[in-house]
């Protein structure tokens, strides 16, 4: 399993580094996928992201999920233009 | 953008989107589960999706190079037919069916097809070849099997596709296909009341040759219309001289009787009575609308006709006939 070096830090920065890197190590990993899949309720599933993110070492918010998420849903709308 | 290659099982992750990333063409690939492809469009799926957070969240991208090698790793059906049309003319009502019995993927206007097949017009230096090899990239990953069940794969393309039927045909030089079309004002009053896409001057390029953009929106809507459908129609009667083996022509008024007979005969695709039956009770509902009943519109769209679309009617006239003349030369088959 891929650690977070910078867990100590703190900060939006780090919160987003730990985040985007977090993303890498659930899309190389089906186990960390396995968790999160399945839950529908969009709170619910912020919260076990956070919460699956600090058990291996990445820390970071609610925000950065959300923002991720926001992201997603944005450039799925604009796929046309 | 961050590429994040896919795992090595992938079965459950489709791809969704195309975009540019430093003039190369990158593939979006969403976590699908089971779902299948069961709305009117391939978009609407993709958008039902999004609201798993899970799908939301993770995607992965691959560069559109790849899907050759992925289809390897992942082979899947074999397209068993295409579905061309003219627009506003019963082809969602074709994929609808097809789509109500589960041993059947239905694609249905994928703008990841759409993307790659239009490539030339971001970047006119790719070739054909390339476009092509995409072509295979993008069909096969979208057929991959992801319930034992599927034994057929149809693809309906955008009405504007027609355009590129003779590449699509060097890319699957053996999948059936058909043309669909309908009573050409019948068509027109369909786009006056909602344009779609390929009805705005210059949203998808220059669909008319020699006129450029300006011309074009300079043109009354109707004639930009009656245009613009015959330029499908017309590449699609090019096509069915150069490849009549493959090619069946369906009038509009066929449906959707023909579905279970003539088109899928000419697919090569056979089906149980129960599976028709499935088929048929799908095609009493509005096939962009299934939770209504389906009710015929035709007289309505005639006697909604003005005389600026009676005008542009009439110059769709020829091709029509010809349409027809050709159909009824085809049959019995």
């Amino acid at each position: 399993m891929q650690q977070n070096n910078n867990q100590d830090n703190s900060g939006q920065n780090n919160n987003g580094e730990n985040f985007e890197r977090f993303l890498r190590c659930v899309l190389s990993d089906i186990s960390l996928q396995e968790q999160l899949q399945g839950i529908d309720d969009k709170k619910k599933f912020i919260a076990a992201t956070v919460e699956l993110g600090a058990a291996n070492g990445f820390v970071f918010g609610t925000l950065e999920v959300e923002s991720a998420m926001r992201r997603n849903q944005q450039q799925w709308i604009e796929r046309w233009m | 953008m961050d590429v994040r290659h896919l795992p090595v099982n992938f079965e459950e992750w489709m791809p969704i989107r195309v975009f540019w990333q430093d003039h190369r063409p990158y593939v979006d690939w969403c976590y699908m589960q089971k779902d299948r492809f069961v709305h009117p469009f391939f978009d609407m799926t993709i958008q039902h999706r999004m609201h798993d957070p899970f799908s939301l969240l993770f995607q992965y991208q691959t560069p559109a190079d790849e899907l050759a090698e992925l289809n390897i790793m992942r082979p899947g059906l074999e397209p068993t037919g295409f579905v061309f049309h003219m627009s506003r003319c019963g082809s969602t009502l074709i994929s609808q069916m097809l789509a109500s019995l589960s041993r059947n993927i239905v694609i249905s206007e994928a703008s990841p097809i759409d993307t790659l097949l239009r490539a030339n017009t971001v970047d006119s230096s790719i070739s054909d070849e390339t476009r092509i090899g995409w072509l295979r990239g993008i069909i096969g990953a979208l057929g991959s099997k992801r319930s034992s069940d599927e034994t057929h794969y149809f693809i309906k393309f955008d009405s504007w596709h027609t355009l590129y039927l003779e590449l699509i045909h060097r890319a699957f030089p053996n999948v059936p296909w058909i043309f669909l079309y309908r009573e050409p004002v019948e068509v027109i009053v369909s786009h006056m009341r909602q344009s779609g896409a390929q009805m705005v001057p210059g949203a998808l390029g220059h669909l008319l040759p020699g006129l450029d953009v300006f011309e074009s929106a300079q043109m009354p809507r109707e004639e930009y219309c009656a245009r613009v459908v015959e330029q499908f129609c017309e590449s699609a009667l090019s096509q069915l001289d150069k490849d009549p083996h493959n090619a069946l022509l369906v009038n509009y008024d066929q449906l959707p009787e023909a579905v279970t007979s003539t088109i899928l005969d000419h697919f090569g695709a056979a089906y149980s009575d129960r599976d028709i039956e499935k088929m048929n009770m799908a095609a009493k509902f509005d096939a962009k609308n299934p939770r209504t009943q389906f009710v015929s519109d035709s007289e309505g769209k005639k006697n909604e006709a003005n005389e600026a679309v009676m005008k542009a009617g009439e110059m769709l006239a020829p091709v029509y006939e010809k349409l027809e003349s050709m159909r009824k030369l085809q049959q019995p088959k």
